[in-house]
């Protein structure tokens, strides 16, 4: 008798999948072309975005005005041409990509840690707590986001710090009603109910099948919002909300070449394939990642 | 489905108390106060704070509060403190333009997503397939403001053929439209075509084809229907975001919407403008969203039931 | 075409391809016979190709999963005979629902949840008849009558989700019926319903072949089903024919060692409580790594050193009784 539950629990492990899920997401994710060179723009960029301070001077190659350049379309000097002060754009676009890079992995990351107290706590403990939680959760996300934020960072001042904490008292709600769905969906799955009814400890459930099955639809949702941040937290920045010039901030960048786009296109294209490229990567990684976990999918 | 939506209606009243005492509070944490927005910089301690006493600033938060529910209760939203009209005053004129956009763009963005999603979907594979999947990707990582800027450079500021800036002919809705609806429309097609591919491998359809009904009888007549669910939810969604969007939008091509006028109140720190458009467009949300879930339950018959 | 069959299939090789661009025979060479007026049981475990070999027939087969060679020789109405492999989608969609019909395993999912079930089975009637709404409707509800449902006109408005599993599979019947099709497949009809609901709806089946002269191909994986209704038998392995004879035939003489397996594995009410469950030991082999020798010789009891080697054709053996083994047989 207790060898066959043995095997049957053996059994259980099987059928959620995963011995080690971390290899085997990772084997069927090199698989995907396109999700693989987003990754490896990404890691490029990220370094990049990490030798940008160790390469130029932030007082003398990215703010220091340089009058004698003023708006000139890319050359060989300046790649990416100069902005209205005679500032290097493609300097400045790339030391850009550490405010964007920084602030949407944050944001994402904070978050992500509220967001699964707060859902896995509703979906544990469930009742009054649940339903009172969830009801805020709920008039919160019908605040339209944008209007929320602008608010927010009204009080807590303009800047990288005001808009960090708006940005995530916006999207924590999001996570939290996720990972409850998420969360309580794996508590409901057949397999679980199984390995409870064969007498597993709960600790051991939640080790060994809760955490697994979540890890990957959680991962999957950080990526595709660390592109949503990096886009708020420009058109922030583009409201002069957010990071405030003459720092290099992307959505900055391009607050200041509305007026001059009639002289200087470069200065409103720049950045803003920066931004494109950055969040399209990380949408990339999360679109191979779905597919990994899941290979069904396709 | 009358006692589900007074339901809804009902349970709508904790989420406003919850929304406006959110945002109740965070406007008082800034720094403007009505007698330093109405008086100007030049006043004087004293003056800003015999105007506040004047008009009760200066009694605690929750009884402000209580009295600002009563009036809103009663249609009142208070008055502006910069421009001293009531806050319906100011922010009527200015909701039909931002409708206006946000509904056509909700519109036009079902238009052009479903059947491309549809499309997309029964050509699983081809080369439009993965035409529709690049585009729509490269949509939703691109901020809806420089798409506006990039069709500012090429119509306005390249070909000459459409007005940048104001409202005056049909003109002027173009590029603000597309800006609003393109993201929008490339995310309905994302998900038309996922739920369209998980709808087509579904039994029923295997049914309706061992009874010989065609392709197109069987994506327009029995699959559409069911794949809309989640698409018409995520229209709702899509509705209050663009909203929000039109923030951006209307500040990029200078539309004097609801969103510059809130822009324009935060950043003049004048909170019952703020206050009020927060509430309106939180309710305008909620009751989109519970249209929407109506609409579902009338398209299908087992979320009907549910409801009870 | 032998004059009294409905339906000769001759060599059917359904493909699917893999992903090393190599091609998999779920269905590898049926040779089936549906004679008019009867009905054939196809037998084997879930995955030998049963489900796919009657898809190939309806020609209802998900992309890319394809007909590769063989022909299905029809004999239709007014006696001319088609080869259902080879006309045009069109044509089969004219076939579909008039001629032959089918009816599926899950009656939960087989049905659209968001129309009534009345108008889907009115959808059977006018997408091959010109006929008024109304006559349709009378149709409908008359077959609802037919396959034994309550209060036709009231169900004839409800919705899948409101009504019980049973129900649901006597709607799927009418739906396939209702136009008196000359041929019904029914792919596993009763696995999903309960044992009593499974005899009733067996009881229904049988009676509306007598009404209709209608033959039936029924696919299942449950002998127990086929000692109820079916006149002959086919016994299916690893997308092959193995064993063929009349009902009383074959369970009088078995030959087959994989249909001696499924036999004992029936579990009898009335036999003996003690010892186990007879099973089969091991897995049908993968689609991709089909053997050439005989496919079920890894878990015959009785494989030699011919079994491994060489593939055993399907020989008669007497009475109309084929059989795919080496093994000699007594008379």
């Amino acid at each position: 008798m207790t060898k066959h539950r043995h095997k049957r629990q053996d059994r259980l492990g099987e059928m959620a999948g995963r011995t080690n899920p971390v290899a085997d997401v990772w084997r069927n994710f090199r698989h995907h072309p396109v999700s693989m060179a987003a990754m490896i723009v990404l890691v490029a960029m990220i370094i990049m975005a990490i030798a940008a301070g160790f390469i130029w001077d932030y007082e003398t190659d990215v703010v220091a005005i340089h009058a004698a350049d003023r708006l000139q379309p890319p050359s060989a000097a300046h790649w990416f041409g100069t902005d209205d002060f005679g500032r290097d754009v493609f300097i400045r676009v790339m030391y850009g990509a550490r405010y964007s890079l920084f602030i949407g992995i944050v944001t994402s990351a904070v978050s992500m840690v509220f967001g699964i107290v707060i859902g896995a706590s509703c979906a544990y403990f469930g009742g009054a707590y649940d339903a009172v939680i969830m009801r805020i959760m709920d008039a919160i996300v019908c605040i339209p986001s944008m209007l929320l934020m602008l608010a927010l960072v009204a009080v807590l001042g303009k800047g990288m710090k005001g808009m960090i904490i708006a940005m995530t008292f916006v999207s924590v709600p999001g996570y939290a009603r996720i990972i409850r769905s998420i969360v309580l969906g794996v508590v409901h799955q057949e397999y679980i109910e199984a390995a409870l009814a064969s007498g597993t400890s709960h600790v051991e459930i939640i080790r060994r099948h809760i955490l697994p099955n979540c890890f990957g639809p959680i991962l999957v949702d950080v990526l595709m919002s660390v592109s949503g941040c990096i886009m708020s937290a420009s058109s922030l920045s583009f409201l002069s909300m957010g990071i405030q010039v003459p720092a290099p901030e992307w959505g900055a960048m391009l607050s200041g070449a509305t007026k001059l786009m009639q002289l200087s296109p470069h200065l409103a294209i720049f950045p803003g394939l920066a931004i494109l490229l950055t969040s399209l990567c990380f949408n990339l990684i999360g679109d191979g990642l779905t597919d990994a976990l899941d290979p069904k999918s396709r | 489905m009358l006692k589900y939506t007074l339901k809804r209606l009902l349970f709508m009243i904790p989420s406003i108390l919850i929304i406006t005492f959110l945002t109740f509070f965070i406007m008082s944490k800034s720094a403007g106060s009505p007698g330093s927005v109405a008086l100007g910089m030049q006043a004087s301690k004293e003056d800003i704070a015999a105007y506040n006493h004047a008009i009760g600033y200066d009694r605690p938060l929750l009884v402000r509060y209580g009295d600002y529910m009563l009036g809103a209760v009663q249609g009142d939203l208070g008055e502006s403190y910069k421009a001293q009209l009531p806050v319906s005053k100011v922010l009527l004129p200015k909701f039909p333009i931002t409708c206006k956009l946000a509904i056509l763009a909700v519109l036009l963005s079902a238009l052009i997503g479903i059947p491309i999603g549809v499309l997309a979907a029964v050509r699983k594979g081809s080369i439009a397939d993965t035409g529709v999947t690049v585009v729509s990707l490269v949509l939703a990582s691109m901020p809806g403001f420089w798409l506006a800027l990039l069709m500012m450079l090429l119509f306005s500021l390249k070909l000459g053929l459409l007005p940048t800036f104001g409202l005056g002919t049909w003109k002027n809705y173009v590029m603000p439209l597309t800006t609003l609806s393109l993201p929008s429309a490339a995310y309905v097609a994302r998900m038309v075509r996922i739920t369209m591919i998980n709808e087509l491998s579904s039994d029923y359809v295997r049914t309706a084809r061992a009874k010989g009904a065609g392709p197109a009888r069987i994506v327009f007549l029995h699959v559409l229907r069911n794949a809309l669910v989640p698409v018409i939810t995520t229209l709702g969604m899509n509705f209050a975001g663009l909203l929000g969007g039109a923030v951006i939008v209307e500040q990029v091509f200078g539309l004097p919407g609801v969103g510059q006028e809130i822009l324009n109140a935060i950043n003049a720190k004048d909170s019952p403008i703020v206050l009020g458009s927060t509430i309106i467009l939180s309710l305008l949300y909620m009751v989109i969203m519970l249209v929407m879930d109506l609409i579902n339950a009338l398209l299908n018959p087992k979320i009907r039931d549910n409801l009870g | 075409m032998q004059s009294d069959n409905l339906i000769e299939v001759r060599g059917l090789r359904t493909v699917l391809p893999l992903k090393n661009k190599e091609l998999a025979a779920p269905v590898d060479d049926i040779d089936l016979d549906i004679p008019l007026r009867k009905t054939v049981g196809l037998v084997g475990e879930s995955g030998c190709g049963k489900s796919m070999t009657a898809r190939s027939i309806m020609r209802l087969l998900d992309y890319p999963i394809h007909i590769q060679e063989g022909t299905i020789a029809f004999r239709r109405e007014g006696g001319s005979e088609i080869d259902l492999a080879a006309i045009s989608e069109k044509e089969m969609r004219g076939v579909r629902g008039r001629e032959i019909s089918m009816i599926f395993q899950e009656p939960m999912t087989a049905l659209n949840p968001s129309i009534t079930v009345g108008k889907q089975v009115r959808e059977a009637i006018t997408l091959h008849e010109n006929i008024s709404r109304s006559a349709a409707k009378e149709r409908v509800i008359k077959a609802f009558y037919d396959v034994g449902i309550p209060e036709p006109e009231q169900r004839y408005h409800a919705y899948p989700h409101q009504l019980s599993g049973g129900l649901r599979q006597r709607i799927c019947i009418a739906m396939a019926m209702v136009l008196q099709p000359a041929f019904l497949i029914a792919d596993e009809p009763t696995t999903a319903l309960d044992v009593t609901v499974e005899a009733q709806i067996l009881a229904l089946m049988k009676q509306l072949q007598q009404d209709n002269d209608m033959s039936i191909l029924l696919i299942t994986h449950n002998l127990g089903v086929v000692a109820d209704i079916c006149d002959e038998v086919n016994v299916m392995y690893a997308g092959q024919i193995v064993e063929h004879a009349e009902k009383a035939e074959l369970f009088r003489r078995t030959l087959h060692p994989y249909t001696r397996g499924l036999m004992k594995a029936i579990p009898r009410v009335r036999g003996s409580m003690e010892g186990e469950l007879y099973t089969i030991q091991g897995t049908v082999p993968s689609l991709s790594q089909m053997p050439t020798a005989c496919r079920f010789c890894a878990r015959c009891p009785y494989a030699q050193e011919q079994c491994r080697n060489e593939m055993p054709s399907l020989r008669d053996v007497g009475n109309g009784h084929l059989v795919r083994c080496f093994r000699e047989v007594e008379p």
